[in-house]
């Protein structure tokens, strides 16, 4: 009984790690920071391109749910890349944290150990992944767009800018969020 | 024999001069221009009129109109009158002109001549009318198009750096804070084994 309890656990423990769901927190995280990403440079197109809400509403609302939509798998996309990465460099470690933890406990054997490690690993990266999988589209999306509206795009009108500039910035975070090995 | 010819000579050569004292006149060049780069509804459009009078006589009563090249429903006058008059322009003089108008629409819009008239001589009734260069078709950029082009955003851009800042900066410092945390660690124990 204990074993088949512990199996599942361990099954339990590599879907975690192998798997590309997310969790509900992550989910929710990811599509917070997207739509708020997504939303921030309005201001920008607002203020500088003068295009007022009432006449582009239309254009605004596509873009920013295509641009959260794209910026949320690319989150998903970099998150799983990166926590394999980051789970072989933080294992040594986490064994060192987990051994500190368990030195003074005698009654603890090795398996529980291996467990706890595991899973403190799993979270370790998990967190690192998602943060930097966050930092780093945040950063990249935002620098493209600028870069599109305000140098390549500066001279068209104010609607092809805006929808040329989000489309290929969210296409070239999203292309390149899964392209990386 | 000779001498009435010198005399016929003379007196030919006497009347041409006094003729072309009498065919002398004086004409106005009149030049008509936008002193702005731009053209932006609702700044101020500056045009400037240059009236010259080329000949070697005084010319009076010089009456420039331009009423219909700026109709009061598409430019409010700001500065200067439309229908400037001057009772004389010396010979060989320059004259300046200065009108500030503010363009109330936006758009393609089309400037003809100003008429100018004027009297050649004081006793001589007669008028004579001339025509400036024209500006022709104008382009007047709204101000919200003026704005987007030149304005310098400093606070706009402010703002957004304020604004995007936190999305960038605290994932960042939270991916930073643990990975220094481990690596630290690991790095503790090499220099402490190493020690050993």
């Amino acid at each position: 009984m204990s074993n088949q309890r512990s199996t599942s656990h361990d099954e339990d423990l590599l879907l975690q790690n192998f798997s590309r769901n997310v969790t509900t927190k992550s989910r929710a995280l990811f599509s917070g920071n997207a739509a708020v990403v997504s939303a921030i440079p309005l201001w920008l197109f607002w203020r500088i391109h003068q295009m007022d809400f009432s006449s582009y509403f239309i254009h605004f609302i596509l873009g920013t749910i295509a641009s959260t939509y794209f910026l949320n798998l690319a989150y998903q996309n970099m998150k799983f890349i990166l926590k394999h990465k980051i789970a072989q460099k933080r294992e040594e470690a986490v064994n060192r944290e987990i051994s500190k933890l368990f030195a003074n406990d005698k009654n603890a054997n090795k398996k529980d150990k291996d467990d706890r490690v595991l899973t403190r690993k799993n979270e370790v990266a998990d967190f690192e992944a998602t943060t930097f999988s966050i930092f780093y589209n945040n950063a990249f999306y935002l620098v493209c767009l600028i870069i599109l509206s305000f140098f390549v795009f500066k001279n068209f009108s104010p609607t092809v800018n805006y929808l040329f500039s989000v489309v290929l910035s969210t296409a070239v975070v999203f292309l390149f969020s899964t392209g990386q090995k | 024999m000779f001498y009435k010819i010198t005399l016929l000579i003379f007196s030919l050569i006497i009347s041409g001069i006094f003729c072309q004292t009498d065919d002398e006149e004086s004409f106005l060049f009149v030049t008509k221009q936008t002193v702005n780069r731009f053209i932006v509804q609702d700044k101020e459009l500056t045009i400037k009129y240059s009236l010259y009078n080329s000949g070697p006589t005084t010319v009076f009563n010089v009456n420039l109109n331009d009423i219909h090249s700026f109709p009061q429903d598409q430019f409010e006058l700001l500065v200067g009158t439309l229908n400037p008059k001057w009772e004389r322009i010396n010979a060989d003089t320059n004259l300046t002109h200065v009108v500030v108008l503010k363009p109330k629409q936006s758009g393609i819009s089309n400037s003809t001549h100003a008429v100018v008239t004027y009297q050649k001589s004081e006793k001589n009734a007669e008028i004579q009318k001339t025509y400036s260069s024209e500006i022709g078709d104008v382009y007047i950029m709204t101000s919200r198009e003026y704005d987007r082009r030149f304005s310098s955003h400093i606070i706009d851009w402010i703002l957004f750096t304020a604004m995007a800042s936190p999305c960038i900066v605290f994932p960042f410092f939270l991916w930073f804070k643990s990975k220094s945390k481990y690596e630290l660690l690991v790095t503790k124990e090499k220099s402490a084994k190493k020690a050993q």
